[in-house]
């Protein structure tokens, strides 16, 4: 095992990677709590892939990475549900656009609890009658998700975003494509994607880092993997355009949501991801959010009715730059937000106040076991890499690269998806 | 975690002192009795005070201010503890140790500074500040049905008893919300910070005499009521017909509520049972509701219930289809029904314990839970942490099917989605 240090942060990981390929990542804390999280890089958007040993694209319908996550709960012996609950245990499960990520959390039952992750994801039992039966679930899961606006606006600008990419397509699905999932997809996907070779396992909190491992290789010690090789993903030709500017989604709803959505190509930005991201949340707060005159005005003339959020996604060889929020006129506030932007230059003072704030509340990365989990899994997933140095980074952001990055920015190609009562309006 | 409560002139400080955390959390607790009046003030007080202040009348430069005190954090808010309604202003920042020495006091007395001298002018708030506050509060009224889940929970609340305490109606706080300016908002305020009953909780490695040196300069009031209150809200009438109301919508999932009173429980039923009673009725993925209605029949992505003892107010939640209301709320009435017939498995009464217990220990991790688990402790004479642990245990299959039927189904609330889903 290798023993890593988030540099000045003083949290320990230990980190191996098994001949079958699982990566594992062990921060032991302080803690009474135990948190677990397993990941497969396998999620919404990969919808159409090469099986191993195949030669030929397979294609699922969308939503099948969410109705695939239902199903691992279904298996020969005991339920899921029903381990973890014996022990008092949390445990549940979440499909992103580009992950599958199955948890527990509790302070008992280790030992226990992670052999039965381990597991119940690799022997799940898909059958056609219980495919079927979770039919009706998801789909009221999809009203409810459909119901809410802010998930209306970014499905719509997502779906307009891209040309190619399957990136668009909701993370559940569409109603007709939810139904037209079948076993056959499931098994398929569940075959390539659900392999120790695409998976990371992060444990954080009371445990001991050597017996932890030993109970990991143990349990892995009776499965064969005939392989390491993983399921051949697509690449996507996508262009830095998008493939609609606008629309409108009615909603039965009295104030209006948008989302504003740059496409960014990364390779003109050269720069590390990482630090990207870093320079545009300040660009984000300083400009629009808590620390902007734009959030203040707006809020004191009543246009806005709450901050706005913002998000950066990492897609291929663009980032999204997401901005959303409830607003009384949408395109109003758009039209203030895009000339905001026109000027993306701010004050070195200022970069190094939120320099200053994102420091001191690093050092509480040691009493956190589950945002300490979330850290490293998003790390591995989005970098491929835990990033240790991330104190030293931060404090190395500057005025000077920030100009670098915007000066390459182009901003031109954006949707705008607002979701608003068209009877009233 | 050692606990200390200092009697002085005007409040009570509570010190939970302990070096398991790298910040300091101190929470002012300002205990008033629950109206509507008060209730809409609160709203509004939550974000007056605190969206700017005498020293720092423009908005940026305070949250620079804050963030420059390695990212200190203030926050004005509202709760309701069954017939009382608490005014709280907090503040939490990172431990001297970590930043640099005498911020410890320095971070708690620009705190209290900013607590007690928001923005006034002419003998009231900042006009413009308050009337933002007041608009924005009106656009959250008028577009509450935005929001289904929440809306249809509202709505429950209303049609269980217009003159309950917890009744919640929109019309009626826009009524309220009508009659209030920056003068009269501002002479509330006073009246809070003078007159209710006022109990800090801080939690942190953090020396006594400081705090109190601090607190004792910037906290001039003499008098304090500092005995037990009684939160608890009663039932005027418990109803002997079911009453349901059904709302049509423009959503395409409907949102059923189904609300229940309970009347004459112990203080072990509201403090144990009740948690038990919830969690094998519905509180997660072992519960009967989720086995019958989901599990069993698919009808519904999620089914929960919650409730406040303390209100003696219980519901069932959950989002359907339209065409699924009547059998779901016959499965869930049959679910109820099998818990007072103690028709479960035992299992859960296991299961539901070790839950209750695992939730503590995790929560003692963090500080704000701690604190509020303190803060809880000392106003409705809670057991501890401690104690609770090990009183679950004792909670029997005949106290839960007891409590059933102390515990009364009242009405029925739809909100219909009538858009075609699919």
């Amino acid at each position: 095992m290798e023993i890593k240090t988030f540099k000045k942060l003083d949290t320990k990981v230990y980190e191996e990677t098994l001949e079958n390929g699982l990566r594992i990542f062990i921060a032991p804390l302080k803690r009474n709590g135990i948190s677990v999280s397993y990941t497969t890089l396998f999620g919404g958007k990969d919808i159409s892939f090469i099986p191993e040993g195949s030669e030929e694209i397979y294609d699922c319908p969308p939503g099948v990475a969410h109705f695939l996550e239902h199903k691992m709960f279904d298996r020969k012996g005991e339920n899921v549900f029903n381990f973890f609950n014996k022990s008092g245990t949390y445990n549940n499960a979440f499909t992103y656009k580009e992950k599958t990520k199955y948890i527990f959390q509790g302070p008992t039952n280790f030992e226990e609890n992670l052999n039965f992750l381990l597991d119940y994801v690799a022997t799940p039992t898909f059958t056609k009658t219980k495919v079927e039966k979770e039919k009706p679930i998801i789909l009221e899961e999809a009203r409810s998700n459909f119901d809410n606006p802010i998930n209306m606006a970014f499905d719509t600008a997502m779906k307009n975003c891209f040309h190619e990419n399957p990136y668009m397509f909701p993370i559940i699905g569409t109603f007709p494509s939810i139904e037209a999932i079948s076993k056959e997809d499931i098994e398929m996907c569940y075959k390539t994607f659900y392999n120790p070779a695409n998976m990371i396992l992060v444990i954080t909190g009371n445990v001991d880092p050597v017996d932890t491992l030993e109970i990991v290789k143990n349990n892995f010690s009776k499965r064969n993997y005939s392989s390491n090789k993983r399921g051949l993903k697509l690449k996507y030709d996508e262009p830095d355009s998008v493939a609609r500017e606008y629309e409108e989604a009615n909603m039965p709803i009295t104030n209006e949501v948008f989302y504003l959505a740059y496409k960014i190509n990364k390779k003109k930005l050269n720069m590390d991801l990482y630090k990207i991201n870093h320079y545009l949340k300040c660009l984000f707060i300083l400009k629009l959010g808590s620390l902007s005159l734009f959030n203040d005005e707006g809020l004191r003339s009543g246009e806005l009715l709450g901050q706005l959020g913002s998000e950066i996604i990492d897609i291929d060889d663009h980032i999204i730059f997401g901005i959303y929020g409830e607003v009384k006129n949408a395109t109003e506030t758009l039209r203030k937000i895009q000339n905001e932007l026109g000027d993306l230059s701010i004050e070195e003072s200022d970069l190094e106040l939120l320099k200053k704030s994102t420091l001191s509340n690093l050092i509480l990365m040691n009493e956190q076991v589950t945002g300490t989990n979330n850290k490293i899994e998003e790390d591995v997933c989005k970098y491929g890499k835990v990033v240790y140095d991330v104190y030293d980074i931060i404090k190395g952001l500057s005025i000077k690269e920030y100009s670098e990055l915007i000066k390459n920015m182009d901003l031109s190609n954006y949707t705008i998806a607002i979701a608003k009562n068209k009877k009233t309006s | 975690m050692k606990y200390e409560k200092i009697k002085r002139d005007g409040y009570n400080l509570h010190l939970i002192k302990t070096d398991k955390f790298r910040t300091v959390n101190m929470v002012l607790n300002y205990v008033g009795p629950r109206d509507k009046k008060s209730t809409v003030c609160l709203e509004l007080l939550e974000m007056v005070t605190l969206y700017v202040t005498k020293d720092y009348p423009n908005r940026i430069e305070f949250a620079k201010a804050c963030a420059n005190m390695y990212d200190l954090r203030m926050r004005a808010g509202k709760q309701q503890w069954g017939k009382y309604n608490v005014f709280n202003l907090s503040v939490s920042f990172i431990n001297e140790k970590y930043t640099k020495k005498g911020m410890n006091k320095k971070s708690i007395s620009f705190a209290l500074k900013q607590f007690f001298n928001p923005l006034t002018s002419n003998g009231g708030f900042d006009k413009e500040i308050f009337e933002m506050t007041k608009k924005l509060y009106k656009e959250e009224l008028i577009s509450l049905k935005d929001n289904p889940e929440l809306y249809s929970h509202l709505r429950l609340k209303e049609e269980m008893g217009k003159k309950d305490f917890y009744s919640y109606t929109a019309a009626e706080e826009l009524n309220v919300l009508e009659k209030i300016n920056e003068k009269n908002l501002y002479s509330f305020y006073k009246k809070v910070l003078k007159n209710y009953d006022l109990e800090i909780f801080i939690i942190g490695d953090i020396d006594k005499d400081e705090v109190l040196s601090v607190l004792d300069s910037k906290i001039k009031r003499k008098i304090n009521d500092d005995t037990v209150k009684d939160f608890k809200i009663n039932h005027s009438k418990i109803r002997s017909r079911i009453k349901t109301v059904i709302e049509p919508s423009d959503f395409s999932q409907s949102k059923l509520d189904m609300g229940f009173k309970t009347e004459n429980l112990t203080p072990f039923e509201r403090q144990y049972v009740s948690y038990m009673y919830g969690s094998i009725l519905g509180g997660g993925t072992d519960s009967l509701l989720f086995d019958e209605v989901r599990g069993k029949r698919s009808l519904c992505y999620y089914i929960y219930t919650t409730g406040d003892a303390r209100s003696n107010f219980f519901q069932i939640k959950s989002g359907i289809d339209s065409r699924n209301i009547k059998k779901v709320i016959s499965i869930a009435k049959k679910c109820v029904q099998k818990m007072k017939d103690g028709d479960f498995d035992d299992k859960l009464i296991e299961q539901s314990k070790k839950c209750y217990i695992n939730v503590i220990t995790e929560n003692e991790d963090y500080p704000a839970p701690v604190l509020a688990d303190y803060a809880g402790t000392y106003f409705f004479e809670k057991d501890s942490m401690e104690i609770r642990k090990k009183k679950i245990s004792e909670v029997t299959k005949e106290d839960i099917m007891n409590f059933a039927k102390k515990i009364h189904l009242d009405t029925i609330y739809v909100l219909r989605g009538d858009k075609n889903g699919d």
